[in-house]
């Protein structure tokens, strides 16, 4: 047995971790350890929330901001995944209500296939999380309640699906769009789930953080501990804390964003730089903020109207089409193309603009996390309390009987003009960041030269900013149909 | 360096079958079931209000972000304007997250009713229009007011 050697690691990492030389380590605070490797009470409720959602969704009035469906899931769901990922980690994937009903179907039918080598990047999450950014704006699911239900049972019925045929976690690796948003975003995040002691890893056998043991289950996503660098893949699970018999798995504090920077081999997830499909999801993780903002200000119709006419259309979906394709595709790629081109002529090594650009796209998307946080987090916290009522209101309705009250409609937030401030320093913060990463990415690739390097990354940073800092000072227009 | 590296990846799940945790999915379909039942009894809330039309229109038109002012004329089947009726509306954005206004409106000649709805941001509104008739009978209806335009 090895209770002794654990009980004493426990007790070294709890002091360890309690003075002020080692980084705050959560498995290691009394009572949270137990209460973070539980994870059901957190999945449950979840679980529970998502099914309300999708009842009320399809059951409930079809306006949505009085709609559970529309209201949690779009705002304030949306919301408190950015804040978990800013001051936590991947809390969401942590909590995953969708875990519940795959582990389920999983007992039911245990999945035999090998996940097909080609999909194994993130390019089907990418796809995904694409398509899910146009249908949001195209189909207007932030005012329809019944499409957002249909989006959730999809997302349950695709989880379930992948799930119990292919054996491993491939829909959260590969496929879940919320997912790889999350892996993105968890590069900011300040914790890691880490190996505590690379010398108690070094001394075990068993590697059952991956392998599993006898009461847990081990990495599915397949991480091995301590050759884990970063959150990217990592669902926050611990599954491998769970699976430790020597309690050598911590959640512990670290500088945020200091991964991108990176390019060791990591298990699981190999060198960024042998990763085009990572650079991908950095550069779609970037604009796509951007591109979801200007969705939802004034000037996103007259852009729209002069495409259309430009088109000589009155289909909403190919004007659409058309916007995704000119700031998805078509900015990016000359945006970081022009800008990879001047910074490679700092380079010692001439590599290609595509490898350079791949390179240096992982250091913008601390300022994308900043656009998402700035627009997420105008919605939650102008909208914090509207579920008050919304939910008193379902609750009278299901009951027949005002259980929670009467519903108090004026129930809100923060004010637009309050919530502006908050938004403008995430803004900062995360340019600040995109140029920390930027440079230490220039230093590395090119040492003699790191001022050269970076300067053009460093204007386009400055760029983007001032693009979010527009857009998010631009008067709110929140419609369904733009051509009139 | 010493090598860490495992012989061989995930096993693909936990080794022995069945856990505690086991114990919990089986409350789970009767909890489904329980709260999909309740949920669906939610009332569609016919209104009984005997065909009267609502019309209505702003002052700008289309309204702009802040206070406009609101015209509602009701009208019976027979075209007769509805008099003396206790009429208030609550204004929402399409989009969720957004608090509601509210505005209570006062008869100015038989059968219209003005006040001042305020928005506070561009984009798709509704108006839930309440009304409470001389004779008690009540109406409720969604009046749409897209493309409230940003200042
Ligand atoms: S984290 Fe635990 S199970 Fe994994 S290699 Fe280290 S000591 Fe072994
Ligand atoms: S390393 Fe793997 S098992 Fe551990 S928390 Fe991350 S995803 Fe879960």
């Amino acid at each position: 047995m090895n209770a002794a050697p654990s009980e004493r690691l426990t007790s070294r990492v709890a002091q360890s971790s309690a003075s002020s030389d080692r980084p705050l380590d959560l498995l290691a605070v009394p009572g949270l350890r137990s209460l973070l490797l539980r994870r059901r009470w957190m999945q449950g409720p979840l679980l529970f929330i998502s099914i309300v959602l999708v009842v009320h969704g399809f059951a409930g009035p079809q306006l949505a901001p009085k709609n559970l469906a529309t209201l949690v899931g779009w705002v304030h769901s949306r919301g408190l995944l950015v804040v978990g990922l800013l001051v936590m980690g991947n809390a969401f994937c942590m909590a995953c209500p969708f875990m519940l009903p795959r582990d389920l179907a999983r007992r039911l039918h245990a999945p035999k296939l090998a996940w097909p080598r080609a999909l194994r990047g993130k390019h089907v999450g990418i796809a995904l999380f694409v398509g899910v950014l146009f249908v949001y704006e195209w189909l207007d699911l932030w005012a329809s309640p019944s499409g957002t239900a249909w989006l959730l049972v999809g997302y349950f019925a695709l989880v379930v699906l992948v799930d119990a045929l292919f054996k491993g976690a491939p829909f959260c690796k590969s496929v879940c769009p919320i997912g790889q948003f999350n892996f993105a975003a968890s590069a900011l995040s300040p914790f890691e789930v880490v190996a505590r002691d690379s010398d108690v890893c070094a001394s075990c056998s068993g590697h059952e953080c991956l392998r599993g043991s006898e009461s847990s289950r081990g990495c599915e996503t397949n991480l091995f501990l301590p050759e884990k660098a970063g959150n990217m893949d990592c669902t926050f699970c611990l599954d491998c804390a769970r699976a430790c018999p020597h309690e050598n798995v911590g959640i512990v504090a670290r500088l945020p964003g200091a991964e991108l920077s990176e390019d060791r081999s990591a298990a699981g997830v190999g060198r960024r730089s042998a990763r085009p499909d990572l650079a991908l999801l950095a550069t779609v993780f970037t604009f796509g903020a951007l591109l979801n903002a200007f969705g939802m200000v004034s000037p996103v119709y007259v852009v729209q109207q002069q495409i259309a006419s430009w088109m000589g259309t009155t289909s909403e979906g190919a004007v659409l089409l058309v916007l995704f394709a000119s700031l998805l595709v078509v900015e990016p790629v000359l945006l970081l193309g022009v800008t990879a081109a001047i910074s490679r002529r700092a380079m010692p090594r001439r590599e290609p603009v595509v490898a350079v650009a791949a390179r240096f796209s992982h250091g913008l998307v601390p300022l994308g996390f900043g656009v998402w946080l700035a627009h997420y987090g105008f919605h939650l916290l102008t909208g914090l309390w509207t579920f008050v009522p919304v939910t008193q209101k379902a609750v009278a309705d299901a009951f027949g009987v005002a259980l929670l009250g009467a519903p108090q409609w004026d129930r809100g937030g923060l004010t637009t003009r309050a919530v502006q401030p908050i938004e403008m320093g995430m803004l900062l913060l995360g340019a600040i960041g995109s140029l920390g990463v930027l440079w230490a990415i220039a230093k590395r690739q090119a040492p003699e030269r790191p001022r050269a390097a970076f300067a053009p990354w460093g204007v386009l940073t400055v760029l983007l900013l001032a693009a979010a800092v527009w857009l998010m000072a631009q008067p709110m227009e929140m419609r369904g149909t733009f051509l009139q | 360096m010493t090598s860490v590296v495992p012989a061989a990846g995930n096993t693909g799940g936990v080794r022995r079958a069945g856990s505690p945790a086991g114990r919990a999915w089986r409350a789970w379909p009767v909890a489904v079931i329980a709260l999909a039942a309740l949920l669906s009894a939610c009332s569609g809330g016919g209104t009984g209000d005997g065909g009267v039309a609502a019309t209505f229109r702003f002052d700008p038109q289309p309204p702009s972000v802040g206070k406009a002012h609101f015209e509602l004329r009701l009208v019976s089947p027979q075209g007769e304007a509805v008099a003396g009726a206790t009429v208030a509306v609550e204004a929402n954005m399409n989009h969720a997250g957004m608090q509601p206004t509210f505005a209570d409106l006062s008869e100015d000649v038989p059968g219209r009713y003005v006040g001042d709805v305020e928005f506070t941001m561009g984009g798709d509104w509704f108006l839930l229009m309440n009304a409470t008739l001389a004779d008690g009978r009540k109406i409720e209806r969604k009046l749409d007011v897209p493309g409230v335009r940003s200042k």
